[in-house]
This record gives structure tokens, sequence and C-alpha cells, in this order.
């Protein structure tokens, strides 16, 4: 019941629409019920000869007319309900979608994105059901069923009694079989899986496979899950098999005491024949809403445990908030002065502390170099600047002023991050160049940037220029491409601090030291973090801090670095050869087989 | 307008190209000829479905008749004995259209799931037979699609397509057959009714397929970008993009409702089109047929009984039944067209490498390699291997060097003819290894690489891998040779311990072990050895020196060495350096001669030799 309490606001903004549905579910049934019964007078006053063949055609023409007006509510039932359940799911997934992107990157670094994807496709589905078809069809047996059987008693209450009492088992027969089915569908869904696994193991070990020729094993084990799978859905056909047909006979039987017992009752001289036919089409139309209730039982339960899913995600609160009296604090324009007091910082979850005793200070303008072995801790210290994750009182200051009491907006806004792992969006490359800057910025700025970043060339190589689109049917770009089109977007931000994190690794190094030479010119005026694995990429910063297992172990300049023994020269000099062996001079191949 | 106003109105426009594209498409119908060559060897099991479900399209009206017999024969004249004959026929009716369902159903779904296993199989086993080339090129998310979800849609077709709309069409066929019999003055009345309801389910059809396309794409979309901000949300973070990109996903959103709404508005409307048009019918009965019983001289039309009325009035209502699920099942048969589609070009692509027609079995000799200037590009123009030339004779440790990207991988790959060079020969005991059979190729060689993989099951059993003749006592062994032995002690069930893929149990020196005891269990001619460069413990580092000499020790090795112990045992050095092999000799020799090896040596092993 509290699960269902989360659906009362969506189902308040819908109330009118609601009462509306549900009244016009009632109007469209009673109508319908009546149907029938005009049918079956009517044939009982023609077998009497009670009636002029010349009435007949008012007779006939007032069913037609009942029957159209119900249609009518009937249209208007599944249009108002159907209309609100779309309505519900598109507001919900909105809500799915808003909330997500209120959640910082540890809310995502623990699930991954299928299950989130899930919970936004097939458990808001399921959500769907039960508002639109739940509804409407609880609605649909609520009403016509009581209709129906006043209608049926009020016609002959013995018959409706014996007729009626093998329909009382359609209920629990639909929810048996409605459960089974499900289960049989989850184990089925569960050796799907199982399949999927196969093949996907095989494919990422398709080396293996061929070396040790491996082929007809692996097509046997493929074969068992494939076998396995068979079987299951075997199964589960079987029960599915079984379900219509067991609603027929049931109804059968049900046709056949009608039968029995109405023709006895006409013999007897208590019932007219057209009754009799009134019955056989009210026992028609009574049928489904039995196999309804059945169905929507389990409809709900799935609903329920789809809405629980999904407020998980829609309670969750994030570790990264604004500040309370955000809007109040006042922050200076122009660009903040960076301090960090003893930074020490931990995951939530780990043993050790990621970041210890960090201490900087970067007024505007100023360059600084991280470097050190993977897992130092560089990138989370620069993550940190962003708030990212939630960053501990008294220790990160920008412009004077703790970060945490700054609006995380106009934080962000301060700040042009460049990630490890490039993101590009499935749109145009002009689209994902200006993400993140202002929509009047005009297109030669987009061109600048993207020329500062090297890029400008490869995009005029594209089929569509600026305006190609990335991704599953569009074009790809290489990995260093992809790194120089986020370099641009970056710089099209315009904002005071610039962080590169390690933003050059899949460029080669002759591109890389173009676009240092013409960053530097743009670095002189911001901020900038720059990580690299390359310690030439840093050499011109106007500090380098190295890092080892989260602490400061060297810091200075280039020169300074390099003139000292330790983890900074060593590097450097072993870069350095590495570099001489790239150039090695190979005069005297063959580049092309012609030659 | 600003240029973001300009890039909407683009991305608007290429929405409703995309859209328009999908509308359009329509399945090819020689697709289907194909499919339907799959039901070939189940002729029998489809023909015996396809007889059921005549059966049970001719005993579907049956009960409506037993009705109106009893009423007229039975009923009205009063008979107790007729009327039980005839509830009993009824019950009996009923029971037999349970039976022949119950089992035509079941039928029709084994038929399906069996057709479904042999395609997969035959999906799977071609995919298998791919080169890596093509591995290279198709990422592994789009192959598990084909072999799984694509197979699954065309079962739908087999299940409840094709079998189900010829038993609807045919069951509305008989029961018009039997009204017509009865009654067929009264049949042609009612029949004008029929166009009217094939008219509205046309229109129906058609709409339903339009906004059930565009709901497939809207949502498609919109759960593409609802993935992208997923993954990519530190990126809208950062860009604090959070607002923009929420008012895109609303209008994508909005988008897919309106389209599911355009849908239940066909839905809203065709269902009590069906309804009126059915009471309609039931009108006519009533009123015509009314007139016939009162005054049969007047209608001029023939008599008509109570319990012919009767049949008209159930007949009716059991007559439009199949015309709503017509209309529902195209929308099956279209996606399962296009799923076929797919997995027929899949298995219209042809694999690249292939067995030569008149094999060359190769002789005794135990695994002589010789490279004649080998060329190599995966992607035209773009020399990977650049007129290679070297030999390794039998029983020889041969060590490539040489900075990373210089092709020493390839150079691995192509003996095991994982690709097919493009110049050039390579010849294992003397024979091009094109004119051999694969597997005979694959049989002398065994490669251990870098990155182990090992398969989902057990230790023992990802040391034999399929081979069976493998025994345990010969996993025992080759364990201990290896010294992986002494991990496996201290594995809670030993050799029966589970490992899974990319396996979290053993670290990476242990994993390289296991992959050396794989190898040698093997017992392999020749043997491909990545050596693995860094994350390995200094305890097992001597371990893997020690295993790699067992290895190596009496047969053909080609070794990418990162280890000095390993490229100072070597008979023979082979330098590679973009593409051409620069320098060849012992490792005194090279040393000597102050080229490129002598480089790699001051920078990399130097260290290790002070080590």
């Amino acid at each position: 019941m509290r699960t269902l309490s989360s659906l009362l606001p969506y189902v308040r903004r819908h109330a009118w629409a609601i009462v509306f549905g549900i009244l016009f579910v009632f109007l469209a049934n009673s109508l319908a019920l009546t149907v029938p019964i005009i049918i079956g007078q009517t044939v009982n006053l023609i077998e009497e000869g009670r009636i002029h063949p010349d009435n007949l055609f008012h007779l006939a023409f007032l069913a037609v007319c009942v029957a159209g007006v119900a249609a009518c509510f009937r249209f208007l039932m599944r249009r108002v309900i159907i209309d609100i359940s779309r309505e519900v799911e598109y507001e919900f997934r909105n809500d799915f979608f808003r909330k997500l992107q209120s959640l910082d990157p540890s809310f995502f670094d623990a699930r991954n994105t299928g299950d989130l994807m899930s919970r936004a496709t097939n458990d808001t589905d399921a959500l769907r059901m039960l508002m639109g078809p739940g509804v409407m069809y609880t609605a649909n047996t609520i009403f016509s069923l009581p209709i129906a059987l006043t209608a049926m008693l009020w016609l002959d209450w013995r018959l409706t009694l014996v007729c009626m009492a093998p329909m009382l088992v359609l209920t629990p027969l639909v929810r048996y079989f409605g459960t089974r089915t499900h289960r049989m569908s989850r184990l089925q869904q569960d050796s799907f899986g199982e399949l999927t696994t196969t093949v996907q193991e095989n494919l990422a070990g398709i080396r293996v496979v061929k070396a040790y020729r491996q082929e007809d094993f692996e097509l046997r084990k493929f074969l068992e899950r494939n076998d396995d799978y068979i079987d299951k859905s075997l199964e589960l056909a079987r029960l599915q098999a079984m379900f219509f047909p067991s609603i027929r006979l049931l109804v059968g039987f049900g046709f056949t005491v009608l039968l029995l017992y109405g023709g006895h009752r006409i013999i007897q001289g208590h019932l007219e024949v057209g009754t009799l036919l009134s019955f056989l089409l009210l026992f028609g139309m009574i049928v489904w809403p039995l196999i309804a209730a059945g169905w929507v039982i389990n409809l709900i339960q799935r609903g329920i445990a789809s809405l629980e899913r999904i407020n998980a995600i829609l309670e969750s609160v994030p570790s990264v908030t604004e500040p309370e009296d955000g809007a109040a604090v006042v922050v200076e324009a122009g660009p903040p002065s960076i301090e960090l007091r003893s930074l020490t910082f931990q995951y939530e979850g780990t043993l050790w502390p990621q970041l210890k005793d960090i201490d900087l200070h970067a007024p505007p303008g100023k360059t600084v170099g991280i470097v050190g072995p993977v897992g130092a801790g560089k990138s989370t210290l620069v993550n940190l600047l962003s708030r990212f994750y939630p960053v501990p009182r008294g220790m990160i200051f920008f412009g004077g002023k703790d970060i945490n009491d700054w609006p995380l907006s106009e934080l962000r806004r301060r700040i042009s991050f460049v990630f490890q792992e490039t993101f590009l969006f499935s749109d145009t490359i002009g689209w994902n160049i200006r993400f993140g800057s202002a929509d009047n910025t005009p297109q030669d700025l987009v061109e600048e940037a993207a020329e500062i970043a090297q890029v400008h060339s490869d995009i005029g190589d594209l089929p569509r220029n600026y305006s190609t689109v990335l991704g599953e049917r569009g074009v790809n770009l290489s990995g260093g491409q992809r790194q120089r089109v986020a370099i641009a977007r970056a710089l099209m931000r315009q904002a005071d601090i610039l962080v590169l994190d390690d933003t050059l690794s899949a460029v080669d190094t002759h591109t890389e030291e173009a676009i240092l030479g013409e960053l530097r010119r743009i670095m002189e005026r911001k901020t900038t973090f720059l990580i690299s694995h390359r310690l030439s990429t840093v050499a011109t910063a106007d500090e380098i801090l190295v890092l080892d297992e989260g602490r400061i172990i060297q810091r200075g300049t280039h020169n300074e670095l390099n003139a000292q023994p330790g983890w900074y020269s060593e590097m450097y000099s072993r870069q350095l050869s590495e570099r001489a062996i790239e150039d090695y001079d190979e005069e005297g191949f063959a580049e092309d087989p012609a030659t | 307008m600003n240029p973001a106003e300009v890039l909407e109105r683009a991305r608007r426009e290429r929405y409703r190209a995309e859209e328009n594209e999908a509308l359009q498409r329509r399945g090819d119908l020689r697709q289907m000829k194909r499919l339907l060559r799959y039901l070939r060897p189940r002729r029998k099991a489809v023909i015996l479905a396809i007889l059921l479900s005549t059966l049970i399209a001719v005993l579907t009206p049956l009960p409506m008749v037993l009705i109106k017999e009893a009423i007229d024969v039975y009923i009205m004249p009063g008979n107790y004995g007729g009327l039980a004959l005839m509830a009993g026929l009824l019950l009996l009716s009923a029971g037999m259209i349970f039976f022949l369902k119950k089992t035509s159903h079941y039928m029709i779904a084994k038929i399906g799931q069996h057709t479904m296993r042999d395609l997969r199989e035959e999906v799977f086993s071609h995919i298998q037979s791919q080169p890596l080339r093509f591995f290279d090129r198709n990422p592994v998310g789009r192959l598990i699609t084909r072999v799984t979800s694509d197979v699954n849609v065309l079962n739908e077709l087999f299940a409840q397509g094709v079998v189900g709309i010829f038993q609807q069409v045919f069951s509305l066929i008989v029961i018009l057959g039997v009204l017509f019999y009865f009654n067929w003055q009264l049949t042609l009345l009612i029949l004008p009714v029929i166009p009217l309801i094939a008219l509205a389910s046309w229109n129906f059809r058609n709409n339903v397929f339009v906004s059930y396309r565009l709901t497939r794409v809207r949502l498609s979309r919109l759960n593409t970008f609802m993935q992208e901000n997923i993954t990519g949300m530190r990126t809208v973070q950062a860009n604090t993009r959070e607002d923009p990109q929420f008012r895109l996903f609303d209008e994508l959103n909005r988008a897919h409702r309106d389209a599911h709404i355009k849908t239940v508005f066909q839905y809203a409307l065709f269902f009590p089109i069906v309804e009126v048009a059915t009471t309609l019918g039931l009108a006519i009965v009533v009123w015509q047929g009314g007139r016939m019983f009162l005054a049969p001289e007047t209608a001029a039309m023939g008599a008509v009984t109570v319990g012919q009325l009767a049949l008209f009035v159930q007949a009716l209502e059991r007559f439009f039944q199949p015309v709503k699920d017509l209309s529902e099942k195209y929308n099956i048969v279209q996606s399962a067209i296009a799923a076929s589609e797919r997995l027929f070009v899949l298995l219209d692509t042809k694999p690249t490498i292939i067995d030569p027609e008149n094999p060359v079995h190769p002789g005794q000799s135990r695994g002589r390699i010789e490279f004649r200037d080998v060329w190599f590009a995966y992607n035209p123009g773009e020399w990977v291997l650049k007129g290679v030339s070297f030999t390794v004779e039998e029983g020889q440790t041969a060590a490539i060097v040489g900075p990373t990207g210089s092709g020493k991988t390839t150079l691995m790959a192509l003996l095991c003819r994982f690709y097919d060079i493009q110049k050039g020969q390579i010849l294992v005991d003397g024979v091009d290894v094109r004119e051999m059979r694969q597997a005979d190729l694959r049989e002398k060689i065994a490669i251990v690489m870098q990155d182990v993989f090992l398969f989902h099951g057990t230790v023992a059993g990802n040391v034999r891998l399929g081979r069976e003749s493998i025994t345990d006592e010969r996993i025992r062994e080759v364990c201990e040779r290896t010294g992986f032995d002494n991990v496996v002690r201290r594995l809670p069930s030993g050799y029966e311990s589970g490992v899974k893929e990319r396996g979290a149990t053993l670290s990476t020196g242990e994993k390289q072990l296991l992959s050396f005891a794989r190898a040698l269990a093997f017992d392999p001619h020749i043997l491909i050895l990545d050596e693995a460069t860094s994350n390995i413990d200094t305890e097992s580092e001597q371990q893997v020196q020690r295993a790699v000499a067992t290895l190596c020790a009496g047969r053909t090795s080609l070794v990418i060495a990162h280890r000095l112990s390993t490229i100072q045992r070597a008979h023979k050095i082979l330098v590679i350096h973009h593409g051409h092999l620069v320098e060849e000799g012992t490792h005194q020799e090279l040393l000597r001669r102050g080229g490129l090896y002598r480089r790699l040596y001051d920078l990399q092993y130097r260290e290790q030799a002070a080590g």
C-alpha cells in the first residue's frame, strides 16, 4: 500500500479524467448489456406471434441505436483511460530522467547502465499497464459483472444460478495459469540469459577458440544451452497451449448446462425460447470480465513490483547537493584563485584514502601539471574540483570560499573539463562541440575552437563537415579525433579554469605538440590543470605535482624536478629514449610491395 | 534565429526523415519463401498441424449447430431424451475441440521451436567459421543479437503467424458455409455487413501498422538518448547541461507518448466499430428473420425456425473474432521479415579464409617456419608488415623484439592463418599455410596470449578445453611441469575449482601459468608465446621464467619476448620495427652491432640484467 501511495500525485493530476473514464466504462457496459435482452425479447415476441412484422424494424433499429451509443462510450473509455496511462508513463519517465541528472557519479559507478535502462523501460511499461489496462479492465469487471448478473437473475434466477456455477472456477483458473506462466517465463528468460552468456563468451574468446581448434566443442556447448532453452520454451508453450482451450472448455460446460436446464425449463413452460437466446448472448459477454479479473490481478502484482524498483531510484539521495543557502551566496565574477588545504579524500566503501594531505595554491593564470603512476589519485584530485564527489568542508577553496558554499551550477560553469574517457553524443559534430556553450555562440567560434584542437581539417574531410552525425548509424571517429573534438568542446566554454585529464593519450606526439602550442596562448589567461602520462606535455607548467599513492612525492618546475633524482627524472629520461627509438632511422626499407 | 536553433531544426528534420524511412520500409516477401525452406525437415509435422487446424475450423460451428438442432427438433416439440443426447454431444464436441486445440497449439509451438534451434545452430556455426577480420569489424553485441533476439522474433512468426492465419480464415469460411446451408436467404441479407468490417479492418491495419512503426522508431530513439545520458552523465554535469538535455529528453518522451496515443485512437475506434457492425447483423437477423417467421408468404424469402435465429445470433458473435486477430498478426509478420533480412545478410557472408579443395597433408617434420617476403595490411594501403623474411629451424626458439606497435603480434596471427597475407608466403614444414587445412595447421600450433582468456568452468576444464583425450593424469603432469600446481593446491577445490571469464579468482601471473599448462597439454610442434609484460609479482615472475623454459624445450618456439632471460636463451632474435625486420642474430651479435637492439637493450633490459 505504501508503494501504491507514491502513485497518488500522478493520480491526483488526472483525477477528473479518471472519474470520467470510469463513468464511461459504466455507461458503455450497461448499454451494451441491454442489446442481448432486446434481441431475446424480440425473438420471444416473434415466436409467440405477438408482434406485427412491420414493427420489427423499430425494435431492430432500437438495438442498433443502443449499440451505437454504447460504442461511443467504449471509444471514449479507451481514449480517456489508456491516454492517461500513457500520460503517466511519460511523467514517470521524465521524473526518472530528472532524478538521474541530479545524482552524482558515485551513484552511476555503483550501478550498471543496463539495470537503470531496464527500470526506465520495462518497469515504466509494467506501471503503464497497471494504470491503463489494469484500471480499465478492473472497472470493466466491477461494473459489467453485477449488471449482467442482475439482468440474468431478473430474467430467470434459477437458470442463472445453474449456468454460472461452472464459471466460478474461471477466475482462479486464470490466476493459476497466470502465476505459472509468469514463473515459467522467468525460467525461460534465465535460460535465454545463459544462452546469451555462452554466445558472448564464445565471441569474446574467439581467438582462443580458433587457435585451439575448439569450434566443435564450443558448438556442442552452445547446442546444450540451445536445447535447454528450447525445452524451457516448450514447457511454457505447453502451458500456454492449455490456457485458452481450457477456458473454452469451461465455457462449453456452461453452454451445455444452459441448454440442458434451459431446455427443461422451456419444455416445462417456465421459460421462453427468446430468453434462452438472451442467456446465450449474455453468457458470452460475461466470460471476458471473468478472464480479465484473473489477468488483472497478475498485472497489478507486476505493476507494484515495478513501481518499487522505480521508487528505489526516485528516492535515492544525491551525495553532492546544492548549498542550503545557495542562491544567497554571492560569488565574485572573474577567475577565482584555487586553494587546497591538506586535502584528504576517501571514496565511500573503500578502506584507504585516495588522496592524502594535498596542499596547493593556484592563483588565476597558473598552470599545474599533475603526473604519477596509474592509480596515484590524479583523476580523483581534478574530479573533486568540480565536486563530482562529496568534498569535506575546509579543504578546497575557490576565491577564498569553501567550494561547498558555491552554487553547484555556478562552480561548474567556471570549469572546462576534458575527461580521460571522451564521451560524444550520437548527434552532429557541430552540436557536440557546442555542447556546454551558450546557444547564440556564432559558428566561427566553433571552427576556431576546432582549429586550435587540430580537428578542423579532419572535420572538413567528413561527408557533411560539421553536420556529420556521429555514432551507430553515422560516422565513427578515431580515438584521437574524439579526444580532439572533446578539447574543442571544452575550449568553447570560455571558462576560467581548464582541466585536461590525460586527454591527449590517443593523439600522436606531433599533433599533441601542435595542440599544446596553440593552447599555451589560451592557458596564459586561465588556471589550468594538466594531467598527462607524457612528461613533455607538462614540462612548461608553472608547477608540477608528482603523485604516488595519493601523496605528493615531488613538486616543482620541470627544471627543478629533472635536476633531482627521483620518479620524475627517471621517467623523463626513459621517455626521451623511447622517443628516440620511435624516430629510429629506417632508411633503405621498402614502404610498398611494388618497390 | 541563433545557431543553436538552426541545429535544433536540423535535428528535427533528421528525425522526420528517419521516421519516414521507417514507415516506407516494407518487408520483402521473397524472404518468406526462404524462411519456409526451414520447415522442410519437419514437413510431416507441418502437414499434421495444418490438418488439425482444418479439423478445428470445421468443428468450430458444431456447438452452435447442436444448440440450433436442440431448439428446433427437441425443445420446441418437448422431447427430453433428444435434448439430453444433444447436451451430451455438445459436451463431447467441447471436449474434442479442447483436445484438438491443445494438441495443435503445442505442436505448432514445437515446430517453431525446433526450426529455431536449427536456424540458431546454423547462425552460430556460421559466425564461428568466419575469419578474425569479421570479428574485428562486427561488434560482439550485434552478433549476439543475431543469434539470440533476431532468431526469437522469427519464432513468433512460426508459432502464431502462419498456421494461425490459416486457421482463422478457414473457420470464417466454414461458419459462412454453415449459415448458407441452413438459411441462404438470411445469410445473403447479413452479407453486406462484411465489407463494412473488411473496410474498417483494412483501415485499422494500415493505421496501426504506421503508428506501430512510429512508436518503435521513437522508443528506440528515446532509449538511445537515455542510455547515452546515463553513460555520459559526468559530461552533462561538467558542462551544466542538465536543463537543455532534459528539454531534449522531454521532447523525445512527448513524441513517443503522442505516437502511442495515435495508436490508442486506432484501437479505441476499431473495436467499437466491430461491435456496432455485429449488432447491425443481429438487428438484420431479428428484423428480416422475424418477418420470415411471422409471415413466410409475404416475406417471399422462405421460412425460418427459432433455432435458426439462435444459430445466426450466435454465429455473428463468433464471426468477427478472426478479423480482429488478423489485423494484429500483420505486425508480427512484418517484424519477422525484418529480422530474417538481417539474418540472411549474415548467412550470406561467405568466410574469406577457407580450406583449399585439395589440401596438402603436412609430413613428419616437426615445425620449421619460414616467412618469405611477407606483406600484410589490415586496411588496404596501411602496411603493417613490409617484406618480412626469416626462417626458424625445427626445435629452435626465436625471440621477437621491437617497440610497441611494430607488428610483432600480427606476425604471430599470420602464422596461425587468422588473416591471409597480401603478398609473399608463409611456410610451415615447407608447405604454404594456405595449402593446408586450417585444422591441420592449427593442430601443429599452440598459442599463448598475453591477455589470458578463461572460460566459465573449472581449472581442469580450462587446461583441457574440449580435447577429451587429455586425461586428468596429464593435466596434473603439465601443471606440475609449469609450476601451476602450487597455485592449484591453494584453491578450495583443487582442479575442480571454478573460474570465470577474465577470471577474477586468479592473479595475472597465475592465469599466465594456467595458459602455459594449457599449451603444454596440447603438446604442439610449434609454440607461439606472447610474454606478459607487467603486473606479475616477483614470486610468480620466476615461476613464469621456469615455465617458459619448460615450454620451449624441444619444440619450435616463436616468442614475443619482454624478459631478458628469454631473449638470451633464444637461438635467434628477430628485431621488428615499423613492419620491417631490421636486425637478426644472437644476443651477443646484435649487441656488438650497436643498432636498434642495442638501444632497446640499454633502455629496457639492462635494468633486468642488473636486477
